[in-house]
């Protein structure tokens, strides 16, 4: 796990963390504050909206992940 | 018209399963993980087929029916479960090519090299899938009977289906699970949306109005009340993602990608996949409407259908349903015969050979099929408990994984074992005693009422896995050198 492509700035590193811990804090602990019904978004119950807005901001935050991910080229190139 | 339409899914299940094995060479990596070869969409469908089973089909409609904003807990810890893979599955990956592993078993015996953590890991393992596999085919013979209406029996339907997910497992192993998943999810996910849609609007007019109608109806369905409250909620999604790549199916198909970076793709794509769960949940609300007060909610689904829709419909709901108890199904079979052969009978002299191993599991399926379909036929109630506590059990496997990764000092199969015996014995306490743990322990406050279960097996296993880690850590490790 220590090998040197795997390597990047503190900056970064903390910007992928957050990009994982977001999603899972929202889903985790927003319910505790919006567990509600109204009001309604798009047609769905509050707490439905919120919960299904996350995995749409999830899978962005996968992206950025991705993206950022020192081993997208590196992996490009591995043949196996 | 709908049996015609349920027999066509199923011959087209047996035909994608067998055609499956064409031009390959059978051995026990090819057959239990397709010898590492499957591209991104193949695995994108086996890890997402795992959320449209039959379980969730009927089950998930069912709690949104019978309980409705706690269902919601199905979508939220699916995200959290992708967020965790795409972290630690490429390692995991990485780890088990780079020594040759192709079990969940081989994977833990290797990772803290200890034969006796295998088997034991191998053994929760078995014990955990079999329930989930009669619970597949039990929700076939139900979906089957229903959507046929009555013209061919749950049980006739049971026995049949057994018979053909043995035929395509032995020949093709994980390859009838990968071709048979394309299928499914085109038909699994088009019914979906369709009926979604389309129940919603013959009950009520549209999806708002329908929503707005049930909160007026039923003012507290549509949030979370105690003592399905939001701390149940939060601590039953964070245990349940924990547990979804914990089971020992969750590894084959990880095994079975042809590179690494195949997760890291596919997290983006999969909580956009997890969203189609609300066309579900939207099946189970409109079900409100048009089928109030059925005794058992997982019918929920299956009913609404059946009030509504033409038969031929019906019927491709039927083969819908079919294949969504066949494609985990034969996942479950491969990987049960897969770890009672290699990680059971390998060990004896007698099989320890490959071939011989591979020819064990083959033969295994058999026996281990007409268990489960027996279990599924005569178990009756008593299947959705066992395999709750099979998920509580094979959750207590994380702690020791993710210690293994993080920790620069590796941890030992002692601290390992112990913490998974500790939570073992947690989770076996509270499931035998019928007690929460909050009423176990009196002193607690009243407010954590609802927090789950598991989070206290898991909270032991934890402490008893350091404890029992620092405890040991001075005499040096040959793992320590091992670093993926």
């Amino acid at each position: 796990m220590s090998n040197p492509s795997e390597r990047h700035s503190p900056l970064i590193t903390a910007v992928r963390v957050l990009l994982v811990l977001v999603p899972i804090l929202a889903l985790l602990v927003g319910p505790f504050f919006l567990n509600r019904t109204r009001p309604f978004i798009l047609g769905l119950p509050f707490l439905m909206f919120w919960v299904s807005a996350w995995a749409v901001i999830a899978a962005g935050a996968m992206g950025g992940l991705y993206w950022l991910d020192p081993r997208r080229q590196s992996d490009a190139e591995d043949p196996h | 018209m709908a049996l015609a339409l349920v027999v066509l899914t199923f011959a087209l299940a047996m035909g994608l399963g067998l055609a499956a094995r064409r031009g390959r060479q059978m051995d026990m990596e090819q057959w239990t993980i397709g010898r590492r070869g499957f591209g991104a969409l193949l695995v994108f469908l086996l890890m997402a087929g795992e959320i449209y089973t039959t379980f969730t089909f009927l089950g998930a409609s069912g709690y949104a029916y019978g309980r409705g904003a706690p269902a919601f807990y199905i979508i939220a810890y699916g995200v959290v479960a992708y967020a965790l893979g795409y972290w630690f599955l490429p390692r995991v990956w990485r780890y088990a090519r780079d020594h040759g592993l192709i079990t969940q078993a081989d994977f833990f015996a290797h990772r803290f090299d200890s034969r006796g953590l295998g088997i034991a890991v191998g053994l929760i393992g078995v014990v955990a899938m079999l329930p989930y596999l009669a619970l597949q085919l039990e929700g076939l013979g139900l979906i089957v009977q229903i959507t046929t209406q009555g013209a061919v029996g749950a049980h006739t339907a049971i026995v049949i289906g057994t018979v053909g997910l043995v035929v395509y497992v032995v020949v093709s192993g994980i390859h009838a699970s990968a071709w048979t998943a394309v299928a499914k999810d085109v038909l699994v996910l088009g019914l979906a949306v369709f009926l979604g849609l389309y129940l919603p609007f013959h009950a009520y007019g549209g999806i708002g109005d329908m929503f707005r109608k049930l909160a007026v109806e039923y003012p507290r369905l549509l949030s979370l009340h105690d003592p399905q409250g939001p701390l149940w909620f939060s601590t039953t999604v964070l245990v349940s993602a924990l547990g979804f790549w914990m089971w020992p199916h969750a590894f084959a198909y990880t095994f079975s990608a042809r590179h690494e970076h195949i997760f890291r793709r596919n997290a983006v794509l999969l909580p956009l996949y997890q969203l189609l769960l609300l066309f579900v949940f939207f099946v189970g609300f409109a079900a409100l409407g048009i089928v109030p007060h059925l005794s058992d909610p997982n019918l929920a689904l299956l009913a609404a259908s059946a009030a509504t829709l033409p038969s031929w419909v019906l019927g491709l709901v039927g083969g819908a349903g079919l294949l969504a108890a066949l494609v985990p199904g034969s996942l479950l079979l491969i990987v049960t015969a897969a770890l009672l052969a290699r990680n059971g009978l390998a060990l004896l002299p007698a099989f320890a050979d490959e071939k011989r191993t591979h020819l064990a599991a083959r033969i295994l399926v058999l026996p281990i099929a007409i268990g489960a379909a027996f279990f599924a036929i005569f178990g009756n109630t008593g299947i959705v408990g066992l395999l709750l506590l099979g998920y509580s059990y094979i959750s207590q496997l994380f702690p020791a994984l993710a210690f293994s990764f993080l920790s620069r000092h590796r941890v030992s199969s002692a601290a390992a074992f112990s913490g998974l015996a500790a939570g073992a014995i947690v989770v076996s306490l509270l499931s035998v005693t019928h007690e929460h743990v909050v009423t176990l322990l009196p002193f607690l406050p009243r407010e954590l009422t609802g927090l789950n279960d598991g989070i206290a097996a898991l909270i032991v296993n934890i402490i008893v896995l350091l404890a029992v880690h620092v405890f040991t850590a001075r005499s040096p490790s040959p793992l320590t050198q091992t670093d993926p």
